[in-house]
Protein backbone atom coordinates (compact mmCIF):
# COMPACT_ATOMS: atom_id res chain seq x y z
CA UNK A 1 0.00 0.00 0.00
CA UNK A 2 1.64 3.45 -1.32
CA UNK A 3 1.66 6.49 1.67
CA UNK A 4 -0.35 8.31 -0.32
CA UNK A 5 -3.35 5.58 0.24
CA UNK A 6 -2.77 5.94 3.42
CA UNK A 7 -2.80 9.98 3.48
CA UNK A 8 -6.24 9.83 2.27
CA UNK A 9 -7.08 7.13 4.57
CA UNK A 10 -5.79 10.15 7.70
CA UNK A 11 -7.39 13.04 6.13
CA UNK A 12 -10.81 10.95 5.85
CA UNK A 13 -10.98 10.53 9.28
CA UNK A 14 -12.33 13.93 10.41
CA UNK A 15 -15.26 14.17 7.44
CA UNK A 16 -18.64 13.09 8.64
CA UNK A 17 -19.40 9.84 7.46
CA UNK A 18 -23.26 10.72 7.69
CA UNK A 19 -23.20 13.37 4.67
CA UNK A 20 -21.96 10.62 2.44
CA UNK A 21 -25.44 9.72 1.30
CA UNK A 22 -26.74 10.91 -1.90
CA UNK A 23 -29.83 12.13 -1.11
CA UNK A 24 -27.70 14.27 1.85
CA UNK A 25 -25.23 15.29 -0.10
CA UNK A 26 -27.68 16.24 -2.88
CA UNK A 27 -29.82 18.75 -0.60
CA UNK A 28 -26.48 20.29 0.93
CA UNK A 29 -25.37 21.10 -3.12
CA UNK A 30 -28.59 22.32 -3.59
CA UNK A 31 -28.53 24.91 -1.11
CA UNK A 32 -24.87 25.78 -0.83
CA UNK A 33 -25.17 28.54 -3.43
CA UNK A 34 -29.03 30.02 -2.25
CA UNK A 35 -27.72 32.15 0.87
CA UNK A 36 -30.31 33.05 3.60
CA UNK A 37 -33.33 32.70 1.22
CA UNK A 38 -32.29 28.78 1.07
CA UNK A 39 -35.22 26.63 -0.75
CA UNK A 40 -38.97 25.71 0.31
CA UNK A 41 -39.87 22.20 1.21
CA UNK A 42 -41.60 21.75 -2.16
CA UNK A 43 -39.10 23.12 -4.51
CA UNK A 44 -36.12 20.69 -2.54
CA UNK A 45 -39.17 17.94 -3.23
CA UNK A 46 -39.79 19.03 -7.24
CA UNK A 47 -35.72 19.68 -8.07
CA UNK A 48 -34.37 16.49 -6.77
CA UNK A 49 -36.80 14.15 -7.27
CA UNK A 50 -37.38 12.84 -3.90
CA UNK A 51 -40.42 11.09 -2.57
CA UNK A 52 -41.43 12.70 0.65
CA UNK A 53 -39.84 9.94 3.03
CA UNK A 54 -36.69 10.52 1.59
CA UNK A 55 -36.55 14.06 1.93
CA UNK A 56 -38.12 14.48 5.21
CA UNK A 57 -35.82 11.65 6.73
CA UNK A 58 -32.61 13.28 5.48
CA UNK A 59 -33.55 16.80 6.54
CA UNK A 60 -34.24 15.74 9.97
CA UNK A 61 -30.88 14.19 10.08
CA UNK A 62 -29.26 17.15 8.29
CA UNK A 63 -30.48 19.30 11.08
CA UNK A 64 -29.87 17.16 13.70
CA UNK A 65 -26.40 17.30 12.82
CA UNK A 66 -26.75 21.15 12.78
CA UNK A 67 -25.96 21.39 8.80
CA UNK A 68 -28.99 22.53 7.89
CA UNK A 69 -31.81 25.17 9.70
CA UNK A 70 -35.28 25.13 9.04
CA UNK A 71 -37.16 28.49 8.86
CA UNK A 72 -41.00 29.37 8.56
CA UNK A 73 -41.80 31.50 5.77
CA UNK A 74 -45.27 32.98 4.56
CA UNK A 75 -45.92 33.33 0.35
CA UNK A 76 -49.12 34.59 -0.51
CA UNK A 77 -50.40 34.21 3.10
CA UNK A 78 -49.52 29.95 2.77
CA UNK A 79 -46.98 28.94 5.94
CA UNK A 80 -44.48 27.24 4.47
CA UNK A 81 -40.99 25.66 5.23
CA UNK A 82 -37.62 26.66 4.24
CA UNK A 83 -34.37 25.47 4.56
CA UNK A 84 -30.46 27.05 4.67
CA UNK A 85 -27.55 25.72 4.93
CA UNK A 86 -25.79 26.45 8.36
CA UNK A 87 -21.64 27.43 8.23
CA UNK A 88 -21.11 24.60 9.80
CA UNK A 89 -22.86 22.36 7.01
CA UNK A 90 -20.46 24.57 4.23
CA UNK A 91 -17.70 23.58 6.19
CA UNK A 92 -18.66 19.85 6.03
CA UNK A 93 -19.56 20.37 2.68
CA UNK A 94 -15.89 21.70 2.02
CA UNK A 95 -14.08 19.83 3.50
CA UNK A 96 -15.80 16.46 1.92
CA UNK A 97 -15.15 18.10 -1.42
CA UNK A 98 -11.31 19.13 -1.14
CA UNK A 99 -11.60 15.18 0.36
CA UNK A 100 -12.93 14.01 -2.75
CA UNK A 101 -10.79 15.76 -4.83
CA UNK A 102 -7.57 14.26 -3.45
CA UNK A 103 -8.99 10.48 -4.38
CA UNK A 104 -10.02 12.13 -7.60
CA UNK A 105 -5.72 12.80 -8.06
CA UNK A 106 -6.60 16.48 -9.10
CA UNK A 107 -4.55 17.30 -5.28
CA UNK A 108 -1.71 15.01 -6.39
CA UNK A 109 -0.78 16.55 -9.70
CA UNK B 1 -23.22 53.86 -11.02
CA UNK B 2 -24.05 51.06 -9.06
CA UNK B 3 -26.05 48.47 -10.63
CA UNK B 4 -28.14 48.93 -7.19
CA UNK B 5 -28.92 52.04 -7.40
CA UNK B 6 -30.90 51.43 -10.47
CA UNK B 7 -32.22 48.55 -9.21
CA UNK B 8 -33.73 50.47 -6.08
CA UNK B 9 -35.03 52.98 -9.27
CA UNK B 10 -37.01 50.24 -10.52
CA UNK B 11 -38.26 49.31 -7.01
CA UNK B 12 -39.39 52.74 -6.44
CA UNK B 13 -41.29 52.93 -9.81
CA UNK B 14 -42.86 49.57 -8.87
CA UNK B 15 -44.01 51.26 -5.84
CA UNK B 16 -42.54 47.95 -4.15
CA UNK B 17 -40.90 48.80 -0.52
CA UNK B 18 -39.45 45.44 0.23
CA UNK B 19 -38.02 44.36 3.86
CA UNK B 20 -34.74 42.42 3.13
CA UNK B 21 -35.89 40.68 6.07
CA UNK B 22 -38.84 39.19 4.38
CA UNK B 23 -38.67 35.63 2.10
CA UNK B 24 -41.73 36.78 -0.09
CA UNK B 25 -40.21 40.31 -0.59
CA UNK B 26 -37.19 38.28 -1.57
CA UNK B 27 -38.68 36.45 -3.86
CA UNK B 28 -40.23 39.07 -6.10
CA UNK B 29 -36.81 41.03 -6.25
CA UNK B 30 -35.48 37.71 -7.66
CA UNK B 31 -37.88 37.09 -10.20
CA UNK B 32 -38.49 41.09 -11.36
CA UNK B 33 -34.75 41.44 -11.68
CA UNK B 34 -34.51 38.22 -13.69
CA UNK B 35 -37.08 39.63 -15.91
CA UNK B 36 -35.70 42.58 -16.30
CA UNK B 37 -32.03 41.43 -17.33
CA UNK B 38 -34.21 38.81 -19.68
CA UNK B 39 -36.01 41.84 -20.93
CA UNK B 40 -32.32 43.96 -21.62
CA UNK B 41 -32.00 45.87 -18.71
CA UNK B 42 -28.31 45.45 -17.72
CA UNK B 43 -28.59 45.41 -14.15
CA UNK B 44 -25.16 42.98 -14.40
CA UNK B 45 -26.43 40.15 -12.02
CA UNK B 46 -25.88 36.83 -13.03
CA UNK B 47 -28.69 34.35 -12.95
CA UNK B 48 -28.77 30.31 -12.81
CA UNK B 49 -31.12 27.54 -12.41
CA UNK B 50 -31.67 25.92 -8.82
CA UNK B 51 -33.69 23.85 -7.25
CA UNK B 52 -35.78 27.39 -7.01
CA UNK B 53 -35.73 28.52 -10.48
CA UNK B 54 -33.53 31.63 -11.50
CA UNK B 55 -31.60 32.95 -8.73
CA UNK B 56 -28.78 35.18 -8.33
CA UNK B 57 -26.31 34.83 -5.98
CA UNK B 58 -24.79 38.03 -6.13
CA UNK B 59 -28.14 39.95 -5.87
CA UNK B 60 -28.84 38.86 -2.05
CA UNK B 61 -25.46 39.55 -1.53
CA UNK B 62 -26.48 43.64 -2.89
CA UNK B 63 -29.73 43.26 -0.96
CA UNK B 64 -27.85 42.84 2.28
CA UNK B 65 -24.96 44.64 2.02
CA UNK B 66 -27.38 47.77 1.08
CA UNK B 67 -30.23 46.51 3.07
CA UNK B 68 -30.98 50.53 4.84
CA UNK B 69 -30.81 51.61 1.15
CA UNK B 70 -32.77 49.41 -0.60
CA UNK B 71 -35.88 49.14 2.52
CA UNK B 72 -35.88 53.14 2.66
CA UNK B 73 -35.99 53.57 -1.46
CA UNK B 74 -32.59 55.56 -1.35
CA UNK B 75 -31.42 55.99 -4.96
CA UNK B 76 -28.99 58.63 -6.87
CA UNK B 77 -30.95 56.90 -10.10
CA UNK B 78 -33.50 57.22 -12.21
CA UNK B 79 -35.80 55.37 -14.89
CA UNK B 80 -35.71 56.41 -18.74
CA UNK B 81 -38.92 56.17 -20.60
CA UNK B 82 -37.88 52.99 -22.11
CA UNK B 83 -36.45 51.41 -18.39
CA UNK B 84 -40.44 53.03 -16.46
CA UNK B 85 -42.13 51.18 -19.96
CA UNK B 86 -40.03 48.01 -18.93
CA UNK B 87 -41.05 48.47 -15.05
CA UNK B 88 -44.34 48.95 -16.20
CA UNK B 89 -44.90 45.94 -18.24
CA UNK B 90 -43.53 43.83 -15.79
CA UNK B 91 -46.40 45.35 -13.10
CA UNK B 92 -49.27 44.85 -15.63
CA UNK B 93 -48.28 41.09 -16.38
CA UNK B 94 -47.39 39.90 -13.12
CA UNK B 95 -50.85 41.62 -11.64
CA UNK B 96 -48.91 43.73 -9.57
CA UNK B 97 -45.54 41.72 -8.61
CA UNK B 98 -47.78 38.55 -7.63
CA UNK B 99 -45.31 36.14 -6.36
CA UNK B 100 -46.78 32.91 -8.23
CA UNK B 101 -47.40 34.52 -11.59
CA UNK B 102 -43.61 35.65 -11.42
CA UNK B 103 -41.87 32.45 -10.28
CA UNK B 104 -43.67 31.42 -13.30
CA UNK B 105 -42.75 33.97 -15.75
CA UNK B 106 -39.18 34.36 -14.72
CA UNK B 107 -38.83 30.58 -14.74
CA UNK B 108 -40.57 30.15 -18.01
CA UNK B 109 -38.47 32.96 -19.57
CA UNK B 110 -35.26 31.93 -18.52
CA UNK B 111 -35.90 28.52 -19.89
CA UNK B 112 -36.95 30.27 -23.33
CA UNK B 113 -34.71 33.17 -24.09
CA UNK B 114 -31.45 31.97 -21.83
CA UNK B 115 -31.65 28.17 -22.59
CA UNK B 116 -32.86 28.23 -25.96
CA UNK B 117 -35.55 26.21 -24.91
CA UNK B 118 -38.52 25.72 -27.66
CA UNK B 119 -42.36 26.51 -26.06
CA UNK B 120 -43.10 22.71 -25.13
CA UNK B 121 -39.52 21.29 -23.98
CA UNK B 122 -39.37 24.55 -21.26
CA UNK B 123 -43.66 24.15 -20.18
CA UNK B 124 -42.28 20.16 -19.25
CA UNK B 125 -39.11 21.25 -17.57
CA UNK B 126 -41.17 24.24 -15.58
CA UNK B 127 -43.97 21.44 -14.54
CA UNK B 128 -41.33 19.41 -13.36
CA UNK B 129 -39.79 22.19 -11.36
CA UNK B 130 -42.83 23.87 -9.93
CA UNK B 131 -45.51 20.91 -10.38
CA UNK B 132 -46.75 22.40 -6.86
CA UNK B 133 -48.64 25.24 -9.15
CA UNK B 134 -51.72 24.92 -10.86
CA UNK B 135 -52.20 24.43 -14.34
CA UNK B 136 -54.38 27.54 -14.87
CA UNK B 137 -51.25 29.25 -12.66
CA UNK B 138 -48.95 27.70 -15.37
CA UNK B 139 -50.85 28.47 -18.24
CA UNK B 140 -51.37 32.08 -17.27
CA UNK B 141 -47.84 32.84 -16.01
CA UNK B 142 -46.83 31.50 -19.71
CA UNK B 143 -49.14 34.17 -22.05
CA UNK B 144 -47.75 36.50 -19.41
CA UNK B 145 -44.51 35.38 -20.72
CA UNK B 146 -45.24 35.79 -23.98
CA UNK B 147 -46.27 39.00 -23.66
CA UNK B 148 -42.61 39.64 -22.35
CA UNK B 149 -40.83 37.76 -25.38
CA UNK B 150 -43.51 37.75 -28.23
CA UNK B 151 -42.60 34.53 -30.47
CA UNK B 152 -40.32 35.00 -33.12
CA UNK B 153 -41.73 34.48 -36.82
CA UNK B 154 -40.09 31.01 -37.06
CA UNK B 155 -41.93 29.63 -34.02
CA UNK B 156 -44.80 31.40 -35.31
CA UNK B 157 -44.43 29.47 -38.45
CA UNK B 158 -43.76 26.05 -36.30
CA UNK B 159 -46.59 26.75 -34.42
CA UNK B 160 -48.84 27.10 -37.69
CA UNK B 161 -47.40 23.88 -39.38
CA UNK B 162 -48.26 22.00 -35.78
CA UNK B 163 -52.20 23.42 -36.01
CA UNK B 164 -52.30 22.78 -39.84
CA UNK B 165 -51.46 19.15 -39.09
CA UNK B 166 -53.94 18.68 -35.93
CA UNK B 167 -56.66 20.50 -38.58
CA UNK B 168 -55.58 17.77 -41.22
CA UNK B 169 -56.13 15.39 -39.13
CA UNK B 170 -59.70 16.41 -37.84
CA UNK B 171 -60.26 17.29 -41.56
CA UNK B 172 -59.34 13.39 -42.06
CA UNK B 173 -61.63 12.08 -39.03
CA UNK B 174 -64.88 14.45 -40.08
CA UNK B 175 -64.59 12.78 -43.59
CA UNK B 176 -64.07 8.84 -42.96
CA UNK B 177 -67.92 9.95 -39.97
CA UNK B 178 -69.74 11.11 -43.26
Amino acid sequence: MDSDFLKLVSEAKPLNSKIFSLPRLLILLSLENLDEDGAQYRELKAGLDMEDGVLYSNLNVLKKMGYIKENKIKVENKKMSSFTITEEGKNALAAMKKWLKTVGGENNE
Amino acid sequence: MSEIDKLIAYLKELDFKPKISDFEDKLKIQKTVCLLELMGVNLHYDFSMYVRGPYSHDLTKELYDNKEKVENLQTTSSLNATEKEAAEKIRETSDGLKPTLLEIMATYSFLTQKRNKNAKEAIIELKQLKPFFSETDVAVGVSRSKILFPPTQAEVENMKNEFRAWENASDADALKQA
